[in-house]
């Protein structure tokens, strides 16, 4: 089975189909960003909120781009019929670790020069998150997202 | 016959807000209906192409080319274009297409143009 969503780009596989649990399942963190708008080789400012320090495991808050990109995909088990479906796949990611403390911290995150920058395409796009995680052995992490705008 | 031509550009690289100066050589006379300068930003993965913005010049020259004629033109980028990217699965780039609307298969003669980001965000 293969979850569906409906955002950037068209018919979308969920590149990690566990996140929409975890971001349902996610209580006691949060995150959110200074600025919401930051220029390619500049900082951005995450601020960490925690408020149920002892369920959320090993804390950790990152920088991540998603790129979508549309490519066609053959149905090899009927009719060799073609579709247009949008893939993900990471095109940056960079993670630096939270103390585990109550409170609001915050986290300045580089944005590479060379990094790609925010867009929504047809066919292609690359869209920038910065991402709260716990990470709990045994157990579906926790998660929070912002989305951010990464400036060329 | 169709009309074989060669695009010439005033400089190697642009930044949002610049504007592109070509000259568009004949090279080879031949039938055609009008001559366009387009300039284009185009996405691109593999299997999938689109065209994301167009700034054209209208129409350059209307009726047959002869060899040796010359066309100029002026196209001006968006004071808010977005800067050339290649990525793993795909690619965003600005490219030149020279355009002559003809009787049949069109004739395209194109060219991709270095945009880049001014330092500082600045605008032009």
């Amino acid at each position: 089975m293969r979850l569906t969503i409906f955002s950037y780009g068209r018919r979308t596989h969920l590149h990690r189909p566990l996140d929409l649990l975890r971001r349902w399942r996610t209580g006691g963190l949060e995150v959110d960003a200074g600025l919401q708008e930051v220029r390619r080789g500049k900082e951005v400012e995450a601020l960490v909120t925690i408020t149920r320090p002892g369920e959320l495991g090993t804390i950790e808050v990152g920088l991540c781009c998603t790129e979508y990109y549309d490519k066609e995909v053959i149905d090899t088990d009927q009719t060799a019929t073609t579709s247009r479906e949008t893939s993900t796949a990471t095109a940056y990611e960079a993670w630096v670790p939270v103390e585990s403390g109550a409170g609001v911290q915050s986290v300045r995150l580089a944005v590479p020069r060379e990094a790609p920058f925010s867009y929504k395409g047809d066919c292609l796009s690359f869209k920038w998150e910065i991402v709260a995680r716990g990470r709990r052995p045994h157990r579906l992490d926790a998660q929070a997202r912002r989305e951010i705008s990464v400036l060329p | 016959m169709s009309p074989r031509v060669q695009l010439q550009l005033d400089r190697e690289r642009y930044a949002p807000g610049d504007t592109i100066r070509g000259t568009i050589l004949v090279l080879e006379g031949g039938g055609s209906r009008s001559l366009e300068a387009l300039l284009e930003y185009n996405e691109k993965t593999e299997d999938y192409s689109e065209v994301a913005m167009r700034v054209t010049s209208g129409s350059l020259h209307s009726g047959d080319l002869s060899t040796g004629a010359s066309f100029e033109f002026e196209l001006t980028l968006p004071q808010d274009a977005f800067p050339n990217y290649k990525s793993e699965h795909g690619e965003l780039y600005w490219q030149l297409d020279v355009k002559s609307e003809e009787f049949g298969r069109d004739t395209h003669e194109r060219c991709r143009v270095d945009v880049e980001p001014r330092a500082n965000g600045a605008t032009a």
